[in-house]
Formats: C-alpha cells, structure tokens, sequence
C-alpha cells in the first residue's frame, strides 16, 4: 500500500521553534541577529568589538553556540553582558529548539537586542532558522577572497556581511575588489562592512548598521501592536 | 554532519504516517531533497540504513528524489527552474533573485505492509520500487 504525504517537512519541528522564538522576540521588542560563518573567521571578536561600542542605552543578550566548552560565553561574560553558552555537542549549527532554551534563560524584558552567534561553519546554520530576524555573514581575509563563491549560500541568505581581519589584509593576497563584487552579486542589497581589531573605529559601521536594525523592528512592533 | 538528526525526523514522520493508518511496517520511504539544503543524498541514506533499525522501517529502502532550485529575477520578472546551483538569472543575467524554492525536504510517500488488508485478488503486486513525487 501506498502513502502519499503531501509534503511534510522534515523541518517542521525546527521551524515551529523558530516561528515560537521570532513571536517570543516581537512580543518583548527584541531584535535577534543570526551571526553565521566559519570555525576562526572572528565572530567573538567580532562581538566584542561592537557590544562595548552599542552605548549604554541598548541592552543586548547574547547566545553563544559552540560543539563544546564554554570559551567564547566567558569572553561575552566578561563584557557584563547577559550570555548563555548553547552546546551542540557534535552537531554543526545551532537549532531554533536549542536557541528557544537559550531564550529562555535570557532577561527579555530587559533586552533590545539579541545577538546569536553561530557554530563556527560556513553550510549548515544558513539552512537553519532559529527565529531571528536577520543575518549576518562573517568572512575573514585569511579565509581567502573565494569563500564566498565556495559557499554562496551563507552569503545568499545574509542581511549584512562583515570582512574581519582587515589589519591581516597585506599580509595575504585577499582581492578584497573580488571578494565583495562576488558577494554583491550574491547579495545586491546587503551591505558590505571591514573590520579590524585593531581598529576599534573600523566597527562603527556595523554598530549602526544594529542600531539601524533596531530602530526599524522596534517601530514595527509598535506600529502592529496598535 | 546532521544528516543523522534529518533521517531520525524523517523516521519520526514516517512511522506516524504509518501508525495512523495501522500499517504493521514501512517497506520504502520517498522524499524530496532541494538542492539548496546542503544536505548530501549519499550521506542521507547511509545514515538511514543507521537509524531505521529497531523502527517500523527497519526492512524500508529510502528513495531521494533531488529537485533543482527556483529562481524569481526581480530584473526581468521571469522565473528559472534550474537542476543545481545557480545565483543568475537565465534569461537576463540578473543576480537580483529572489530563490523561491529548493530548500525542501519533504516526506513525500511511503510504501507501508497493512495487516489484514483487503486485496482485490485479481490486483497485481505493486512493483518493488515505483518512482516517487
């Protein structure tokens, strides 16, 4: 005997987690950015570099997902900021299951903006929604300026893209020209930021670029609670 | 890497589709993969030959049935089927796209064993493998 199904989604369970954790988000005014790329390519830096530079006036939670320990939560803790460490313990990208735990454990009512690091991987996590409401693609200049034709996806789906490793830049033969015509074209209308550790200034775009974000969801949520 | 969680939910799925109408085993299982899911078909059914055991799919062969991806081109409004990877618009060589389908992965069929089921006598058996979608 035959069974037709009619298209039932593997990623139903997934999916209803992140419509749950997008509706959890919007009912507390928070925004949720999606931090996605490869194992290295300066995410945590990344994250200390603007929360510090968010002002006073912005709370922001962070979730850290990682295979295991809880190395980078203790970098974000430093920052006195609420984290909370989400351990896949082997899995390759954060779930919207995981991430609802994760919420779960943050102080929403008191948060405008969640910052959701993902497991260090250019493939999975952008198949993954976890609820957020946008996403950020991470590439570093010592990755190599074809990362972004290797993996069209990551940047395909992303809202932003920041290149890291900026003060590394001479040191390589990262044909920055390339590698952002390639992500324009993957991505015409996201913009596209350089960042440096170094450069304390360098990630003041980014930072505006999340308080523009901010801005606009916060004026939303108003606007369909009327 | 995930592919393991994938087919334990495609498992899931399909041993509730099957329970729901009393089947006693689940002898083939057919889904459709977009090739926007990263997920590797050759990986996929190795890890179902893994994770079928001790499940009413334990004997079930899985059937991937690949499907291309969609693309809208806001440019010059057409709509591209393509059968694999691919950010351009054919018709007007666009990259201002829109991807409108070829990330799913779906349960789309199953071959079940029914105890007790009423057979027409005359009925043929149904081949062993029939296309799937």
């Amino acid at each position: 005997m035959r069974i037709d199904v009619l298209k039932r989604s593997l990623f139903q369970k997934n999916d209803h987690a992140a419509e749950f954790n997008r509706a959890l988000l919007d009912e507390h005014a928070v925004v949720a950015v999606n931090i996605m790329g490869g194992a290295g390519c300066g995410k945590t830096a990344l994250l200390e570099s603007i929360i510090p530079q968010l002002g006073s006036h912005v709370c922001v939670g962070v979730l850290e997902g990682d295979l295991a320990t809880t190395k980078d939560a203790d970098r974000i803790a430093a920052l006195d900021v609420p984290v909370v460490q989400l351990l896949t313990e082997g899995g390759c990208h954060l779930t919207a299951t995981l991430v609802e735990q994760g919420l779960k454990c943050l102080p929403l009512t008191d948060l405008d903006l969640v910052l959701i690091e993902n497991v260090g991987n250019p493939v999975c996590p952008a198949n993954f929604d976890l609820g957020e409401h946008f996403r950020m693609a991470v590439l570093s200049v010592t990755e190599g300026d074809d990362k972004p034709a290797k993996y069209p996806y990551l940047f395909k789906v992303a809202n932003c893209v920041v290149i890291t490793k900026m003060d590394l830049l001479d040191a390589t033969d990262f044909d920055l020209e390339g590698a952002a015509a390639t992500i324009q074209t993957l991505v015409p209308d996201a913009p596209i930021y350089t960042t440096s550790i170094k450069d304390r200034a360098s990630g003041r775009t980014i930072v505006d670029w999340l308080l523009s974000r901010l801005k606009g969801s916060l004026s939303l949520a108003s606007a369909s609670s009327r | 890497m995930h592919e393991l969680a994938i087919v334990r939910s495609l498992l899931e799925s399909a041993e509730s589709e099957a329970r729901e109408r009393g089947a006693a085993a689940i002898t083939g299982v057919c889904c459709r993969l977009g090739v926007l899911r990263q997920v590797d078909p050759q990986s996929l059914s190795e890890a179902f030959e893994i994770a079928r055991a001790g499940t009413l799919a334990a004997q079930a062969e899985l059937n991937v049935r690949v499907v291309g991806m969609t693309l809208d081109c806001r440019h010059c409004g057409g709509r591209a089927e393509l059968p694999t990877w691919g950010f351009e618009c054919p018709g007007c060589g666009s990259t201002d796209v829109r991807l409108s389908g070829g990330d799913e992965l779906e349960l789309v069929s199953l071959e079940v064993e029914v105890p007790n089921e009423n057979r027409c006598p005359e009925e043929e058996p149904l081949p062993k493998k029939r296309s799937c979608g």
